[in-house]
């Protein structure tokens, strides 16, 4: 599988705020690529780079292998933060301003309006739309040029449900179309279910990065809740190789260490005395995982 | 991208825009119009009010009233097509979508040479009607007298308005602040600058008309300054720089306005 984006040694500053610090990032064709991070975190800035918005302080990234020349970006679709037209230019106007620039002379506008369910509000002016309009307008300017690669940053911020919902459709379908994604989002249930790749970065630096199987593997989650909860307490800070992570109503989420075997767990709190009123043995959602990494 | 390519872009990107078509409809109303404000005007020892509207001299005072037109119409058209596209950040989704840095940046060059294109062809047009309209019979060598590069002059003046509020507009970016700094600059702070230094602090000379807006302002000045400086008893007065120093400060004025708008441009985020 072909390299699509390389990111090398990545650095930006803002004043004395380190946006990025020495990123390093690969994506591969095919990959649905999500990036993670709290508010803050870089994913913004990065994207920003890689779109030629902003300009990297050192370091450097290269797009298709430098397959397209200095400017590849007629190859990628892209939204950054909020959906960008031209307010008193009509859906279907500012759509062909995505394909005067992208050079594409024959293009199926209507076709893409319906993908986005906004045919019957083609002809109206961008500033008349509702967000998650908007939000679907900006999705079908990525998809004029038929790009190799769609960029979405926070593709549902600020959505009401519908709209997430809607979104959500259609994010769906460009995945399952074989484009590569590269998504950054702080809706990680979305991310779990859409993509097949993610890196986690925070304070601008890559915490994390794999395929979302292998990222959330590596360890299991335990739920224990006991009647004695000092009991409790006390025997979860005595064992090694197990933290707790949060406290629920009445239980502690813990991690356990991928060599620890779980089964013991429930033997040494029997024999320690304990009476379980709550012992689950799970995987750790992506949000868990992500809770953990990004908290270290 | 190519030329045509980019001015086409630009026309479609503006031609719905209603601030732009108000800008340039009160320029077009006015452009002819404007000039008659002065019929009701006698000052003595002038030439009566009628002679400004017959040729040479319609050229001079269509050129003066022009002049400011373009300072106030389309000066400000240049500040806004830079700060609108960054108000709607249609200027990064531009450089996203693909467009590169110095095809978005020749894209609005291109828009403020066709726009003075425009206003040259209105002015051209308006002040031949305004002269043919007030002269007894048609004689071609007295209609251009000593005038053939009022025309190009007045293209200039308006171009110079143009990249200088886009420059403002490059270099500021907020749009309110960018037009009161646009207007402010013209129209104060450049000239209270020349009398600070040039009178308070070094002493009059002839420098203090060698600034970027003064020479845009002479290559179509108030004609009645020339008569001011006939007048004077002294020999070595002038209130105006000469055509042909206005038109070489001024174009130097353009190309640095354009270099230093490039520079923060392709340097900065956006």
């Amino acid at each position: 599988m072909d390299t699509i984006l390389n990111i090398r040694n990545l650095s930006k500053n803002y004043g004395r705020i380190k946006a990025l610090d020495n990123l390093n990032l690969e994506v591969k064709r095919g990959n649905i690529y999500g990036i993670l991070g709290p508010n803050g975190s870089g994913k913004t800035t990065t994207l920003g780079i890689i779109l030629s918005i902003l300009k990297a302080d050192s370091g450097n990234f290269e797009w298709f292998g430098g397959q397209f020349g200095s400017n590849p970006r007629k190859k990628i679709g892209a939204i950054l933060e909020t959906p960008n037209f031209y307010p008193y230019k009509t859906g279907i106007d500012n759509l062909k301003i995505v394909a005067k620039i992208k050079g594409i002379k024959d293009f199926d506008f209507d076709e893409v309006m319906r993908l986005v369910n906004l045919e019957h509000r083609k002809l109206s002016k961008f500033r008349t739309y509702s967000l998650g309009m908007k939000q679907r307008l900006a999705i079908a300017a990525t998809m004029i040029g038929n790009p190799e690669v769609v960029i979405f940053d926070e593709p549902t911020n600020g959505l009401d449900p519908k709209g997430i919902a809607e979104v959500r459709h259609i994010l769906k379908r460009v995945s399952e179309s074989g484009r590569s994604v590269i998504m950054a989002s702080h809706i990680l249930d979305e991310v779990e279910k859409i993509c097949s790749h993610v890196a986690i970065i925070k304070n601008g630096k890559l915490l994390s990065t794999g395929m979302v199987g292998e990222l959330l593997s590596d360890n299991y989650l335990i739920e224990i809740g006991a009647f004695n909860k000092e009991k409790l307490e006390q025997f979860l800070d005595d064992f090694e190789h197990l933290n707790k992570t949060r406290f629920m109503n009445d239980y502690w989420i813990c991690t356990v260490d991928k060599n620890t075997p779980v089964e013991s767990i429930s033997n040494k709190a029997f024999n320690a005395g304990l009476i379980l009123s709550h012992y689950i043995v799970r995987k750790q959602s992506l949000e868990e995982e992500f809770l953990t990494i990004t908290k270290n | 991208m190519k030329f045509t390519k980019l001015i086409k872009l630009e026309i479609f990107k503006y031609k719905d825009n209603s601030l732009v078509q108000m800008l340039l409809l009160f320029f077009t109303i006015l452009m002819p119009t404007a000039i008659f404000v002065m019929k009701n005007m006698q000052i003595p020892m002038l030439p009566g009010a009628n002679s400004y509207f017959s040729f040479p001299q319609v050229w001079e005072y269509q050129a003066y009233s022009g002049s400011w037109l373009s300072f106030f119409f389309l000066g400000y058209l240049g500040v806004y097509i830079i700060t609108s596209e960054i108000q709607f950040k249609t200027m990064r989704q531009n450089i996203i979508n693909g467009m590169s840095r110095m095809d978005f940046f020749k894209g609005k060059i291109y828009i403020a040479i066709l726009v003075s294109l425009y206003a040259t062809l209105l002015f051209f047009v308006s002040t031949a009607i305004i002269g043919l309209l007030h002269q007894d019979a048609f004689d071609l060598a007295e209609i251009f007298e000593k005038q053939y590069y009022v025309v190009p002059r007045f293209f200039l003046l308006t171009f110079a308005y143009m990249v200088f509020g886009m420059m403002i507009a490059y270099l500021i970016k907020k749009p309110g602040l960018s037009m009161f700094f646009y207007f402010s600059y013209i129209l104060f702070i450049e000239p209270l600058f020349r009398w600070w230094l040039h009178i308070k602090v070094l002493g009059q000379s002839k420098a203090i008309f060698y600034y970027p807006m003064n020479a845009i302002e002479d290559l179509a000045p108030l004609p009645l300054y020339k008569y001011a400086q006939n007048f004077s008893p002294k020999k070595d007065f002038f209130m105006l720089l000469s055509y042909s120093e206005a038109t070489i400060i001024s174009i130097i004025s353009v190309i640095a306005f354009i270099a230093i708008s490039y520079y923060f441009f392709s340097k900065r985020d956006i």
